[in-house]
């Protein structure tokens, strides 16, 4: 169903184009190609009202984990809406103002082409709270970490806030994105602009409660010679879709995404990647693994575009899922589009299960049931973690992963 | 005087897809014997091996198979294990991803934990780990790896040995561990496994060939055939075969 918007009022007379779009089309179904696999309309059944102020508490279990709680830079939305009492103000290596007040930075913004787009038309009518974070190129020895937590929530609303990270020549930066929101449907839209030979390492985990609705939209663009590492951990969430648009529109720009995503019960988890190599000489490498329990659905969708004039293009792209049960679901449409003449690109993807003979080999040695199985689950995600470069952002990712597959090869191992 | 059974296989029938394989087998190994299983191919002993170590899809149809005396037929392949029952795979399986030491430490800590033992730490198990392997030419690269992967089959096959260095199982069962090794490996693996030799550690060598049992010298031979013991004896019964075939063995078909 539609979010109400009885309640609500642009504060921009330009957002009233983009809620109107949206308005007009309506959550997409299965019939548009690019939701043909988590069709939304049908997916949301509840009705939303658009959030208006912090709402939702942080839940007890998620406090002392909060990456915001350590670090210097750090916002915190709760329900969509910064909650400034939590958050930190910045200083001037890492500069955070209003995304308002910002022409530039709200055309890196609305610039995007992305049509028709319900999210990016939502969120961009909707949104609560929008944040501009600047990056100059420090002189400190310590790459500044910048923390995003998106929390708390309330049942029937929806959450739309935006953070738009501009990157300098030159500047490094480590972003965490944490999304654990208790309630309710949250649809962020993070930005991030590097310039020339900027550097940014960047962390997106989402472990929300099951019972919300995770609609997450990156959008990246990166200019000559900035080097861009992503990786994106997904287990919340009834419905979720991590959806990245990444422009290379400088030469010899390089990123890395990787992905992992883990499914249990009903949950449909999405992970959608749109590259744009739209100059030369710039490497993509893409790697995803997807591990899916009970009646999880797995959806990875991955466009490689290649423009004319992208020679000497390199765009890998690899995924795998891993299927716990017989009742699972793991979709997979990868598409290039090329064209250019002069360049390497694949992609490939396989869905299994648990190999018998590996088990066996463990278990022959003794190892109980459930703990082989768990030992085989890591290993399969065990290639995507080594991606992360940024250590100390792997940690939160890794003590995820192990809850989540020790439960699942427990309860696999009671049911046997 | 006979020392007390460790294995005692008795009247054992399995199938496997439905179809019975072992038709009834009878077999008794004494605390520190080692005891041959030779055999044409398709005759079971590679069943037989999975039959004892409980692999799914090995189903036991009668008879029964006492490890120390208690039944083992009820058992899943990791309570096996942890009684002190070893595999030597015929072909030990790759896994990419799972580190060797972390594999070779959790499958000693289950053992240890079943013996009511305290769990060895990592460091401490590195040290024990680094003295076994150098007894069998393993090098650190080695251990360094994920399990099996990369390495050549007779790295594979000493690293077996490893394994069973390592657990101290009371009755090890080595399936055609001569299997795609040259002479110099068959030799170092033998080596290895005689060190093993032990009056506590029972033996169950599973070969094609008799050529491993002039390294590792067996106390009974039995020859298997049609999923059955046909004949039993001395070492030299293994000498027959190499000198006569399968053929040449009465009841053989």
């Amino acid at each position: 169903m539609l979010p109400n918007i009885h309640n609500y009022d642009v504060k921009n007379i330009w957002q009233k184009t983009y809620l109107d779009s949206f308005l007009a089309q309506g959550w997409p179904s299965s019939k548009n190609e690019d939701w043909k696999f988590t069709s939304l309309s049908q997916l949301l059944t509840d009705s939303f009202d658009i959030a208006l102020e912090l709402g939702g508490d942080i839940a007890e279990k998620q406090a002392p984990k909060l990456p915001g709680n350590k670090h210097k830079y750090s916002l915190i939305f709760r329900n969509g809406v910064l909650d400034s009492e939590l958050s930190h103000a910045g200083d001037e290596n890492v500069r955070f103002s209003n995304l308002l007040d910002d022409d530039h930075a709200l055309s890196l913004l609305k610039n995007n082409l992305l049509e028709n787009h319900p999210i990016f038309n939502l969120t961009l009518g909707a949104m609560q709270s929008a944040v501009l974070i600047d990056v100059s190129e420090t002189q400190v020895e310590q790459t500044p970490l910048i923390d995003l937590s998106f929390v708390g929530g309330i049942r029937k609303q929806s959450a739309h806030p935006v953070v738009v990270i501009r990157v300098a020549e030159k500047a490094q930066v480590k972003i965490s994105e944490f999304h654990a929101s208790a309630n309710g449907l949250s649809a962020p839209i993070i930005v991030v602009d590097l310039a020339k030979g900027a550097v940014c390492d960047h962390i997106r985990c989402q472990v929300a409660d099951l019972d919300t609705s995770q609609l997450g939209l990156s959008l990246v663009n990166q200019d000559a010679e900035s080097d861009y590492n992503n990786f994106s951990f997904s287990s919340g969430g009834d419905v979720s879709r991590a959806e990245m648009h990444l422009n290379l529109n400088g030469e010899n720009a390089q990123c890395k995404l990787s992905a992992i995503y883990l499914g249990r019960e009903d949950q449909h988890l999405d992970i959608t990647t749109r590259l744009y190599h739209n100059v030369a000489n710039c490497t993509s490498d893409q790697i995803i693994r997807g591990v899916l329990d009970d009646r999880a659905r797995g959806v990875f969708q991955g466009k490689i575009r290649v423009a004319q004039d992208a020679q000497k293009t390199d765009g890998q792209q690899m995924t795998r899922a891993l299927l716990l049960s017989r009742e699972t679901e793991a979709d997979t449409k990868p598409e290039l589009e090329i064209f250019a003449d002069d360049v390497v690109c694949s992609h490939g993807a396989t869905v299994g299960e648990i190999d018998e003979n590996q088990l066996f080999y463990l278990v022959s040695r003794g190892i109980p049931t459930a703990q082989a199985r768990a030992m085989l689950i890591e290993a399969f995600l065990i290639d995507t973690l080594t991606h992360i470069r940024a250590p100390e952002l792997s940690e939160q990712v890794q003590f995820h992963i192990q809850d989540w597959v020790l439960k699942s090869a427990l309860l696999s191992a009671n049911n046997v | 005087m006979d020392k007390m059974s460790i294995l005692e296989i008795k009247e054992l029938t399995a199938t496997v897809d439905g179809k019975e394989i072992l038709h009834g087998i009878n077999l008794s190994v004494g605390a520190g014997e080692v005891h041959a299983i030779m055999g044409p191919n398709g005759s079971g002993k590679s069943t037989l091996s999975y039959v004892l170590s409980g692999r799914a899809g090995y189903e036991i149809t009668g008879g029964d198979i006492l490890l120390n005396g208690t039944s083992l037929i009820e058992s899943d392949a990791d309570e096996r294990a942890r009684a002190g029952l070893f595999l030597a795979f015929q072909y030990p399986v790759e896994l990419p991803g799972v580190s060797g030491m972390s594999f070779l430490r959790a499958a000693v800590n289950a053992r240890l934990r079943e013996q009511g033992e305290e769990e060895v730490d990592q460091l401490g198990f590195v040290k024990i780990v680094r003295a076994e392997a150098k007894k069998l030419g393993i090098s650190d690269d080695m251990l360094k790896r994920a399990v099996n992967v990369g390495f050549s089959g007779g790295e594979k096959k000493r690293y077996e040995i490893l394994q069973m260095a390592l657990l101290k199982p009371v009755m090890a069962i080595l399936d055609e561990t001569d299997s795609g090794l040259d002479v110099d490996a068959l030799k170092i693996v033998s080596e290895g496994v005689n060190l093993l030799r032990h009056p506590e550690r029972s033996m169950l060598v599973i070969t094609h060939y008799q050529r491993l049992l002039s390294h590792i010298v067996p106390d009974r031979v039995h020859i298997l055939s049609g999923g059955l013991i046909v004949k039993s004896g001395d070492k030299s019964l293994a000498l027959e075969v190499e000198e006569n075939g399968y053929a040449g063995i009465d009841n053989v078909a």
